[in-house]
């Protein structure tokens, strides 16, 4: 029983692979130009695994930013799976659990937390913990997997292209306004215009690692305040 | 840096991030609701959007060269609406989106060279 969820898992992990993959080759293109060794790369992928405050990681290595900063960052950035957790167990309702909880927080991102909340209730209560693991595994594979493409053939595709080797400049942005234009009509527009506008301020005194970290705390504040105002 | 300090700051960051997928699920979810509660919880829920809209303010402010601002402008634009066109074909497909918005910063970058 445990062993076919698990595949019916991997199986459901495919529609999260089919994002995760170009992506995580993007990371590793983006990462190796900037002359990180391809098997710190794909370190970053196995070790941090989320997606979003890796491609940060590259972009503050880029700006210099110091270890200490580039740590608190990433782990600032994570903070919101802090709430990921309780939901997934909250919407697996399981009598009993087989495997460590370490197994059920290993692979928690965003994607991953979204399609097992969507599904759960899909999967007969006895296979939920299978399939669960499964759908875990098969996007930590992808990620870890692309990240290793990019980081190991990219070398050979920069060399060949001036025009790519110039593009890659433009992955992150790209990235992150396509993430932006996801998430617009869920977030209140007054907390994407106060960590524009702190960000955009903050540039012009301070290093650019610290004025995301200003970004940030503007929209955490402007979310304080509307609730403050309901 | 050397490979030394990228080990360190992987490993950081990585048993970090894990505790924090972690340490809720061994605290289990906690019912009660105070007001307190209420504004961590929103304030943690901005500062995802918010770091996105901040990263993207600050990778773009990277790409441009006030000395050439004309040849880092036009490219920038094309690369935004590609990632607009790509989401639009793709259906809401993050990765799609991305890469199209690439390939047409590409094909701009390539027009002016």
């Amino acid at each position: 029983m445990g062993g076919s969820a698990f595949f019916y898992g991997l199986r459901d992990s495919l529609s999260i692979a089919l994002g995760y993959v170009p992506v995580a080759i993007s990371f590793g293109l983006a990462a190796i130009h900037l002359d990180i060794a391809p098997w710190i790369v794909v370190l970053f992928s196995v070790l941090i695994y989320a997606g979003a405050s890796q491609f940060i990681l590259i972009a503050l290595i880029a700006q210099q930013t110091d270890f200490i900063s580039i740590v608190a960052i990433i782990w600032l950035m994570n903070l919101r799976h802090v709430f990921y957790g309780p939901a997934v167990l909250k919407a697996a309702a399981l009598d009993k659990r087989r495997y460590p909880l370490a197994f059920w927080a290993a692979g928690l991102t965003d994607e991953v937390f979204a399609a097992a909340i969507g599904r759960f209730a899909h999967q007969p209560i006895p296979y939920r913990e299978g399939w669960y693991i499964g759908l875990q595994f098969g996007a930590y594979s992808s990620w870890v997997g692309g990240t290793a493409v990019g980081a190991y053939f990219g070398a050979d595709w920069l060399g060949r292209s001036a025009v790519l080797d110039q593009s890659l400049g433009f992955v992150l942005p790209a990235l992150f306004f396509a993430l932006l234009l996801e998430i617009a009509q869920a977030v209140p527009r007054f907390i994407l215009f106060s960590a524009t506008v702190a960000t955009g301020l903050a540039l012009f005194w301070l290093p650019s690692y610290v004025a995301i970290i200003v970004g940030m705390l503007a929209g955490g504040v402007a979310a304080v305040t509307m609730v403050k105002h309901e | 840096m050397s490979n030394y300090q990228f080990v360190i700051i992987t490993v950081l960051a990585g048993v970090g991030t894990f505790l924090i997928r972690f340490l809720p699920l061994l605290l289990k979810e906690r019912k009660t609701s105070t007001p307190y509660n209420r504004l961590l919880h929103q304030a943690l829920a901005a500062i995802g959007p918010a770091a996105i809209v901040a990263l993207l303010v600050v990778s773009l402010a990277g790409e441009l060269r006030p000395d050439s601002l004309h040849t880092t402008l036009l490219p920038i634009f094309a690369g935004l609406l590609g990632v607009v066109l790509g989401r639009k074909l793709g259906k809401g497909n993050i990765a799609i989106a991305t890469l199209m918005g690439i390939a047409v910063y590409a094909l701009a970058t390539a027009s002016l060279l």
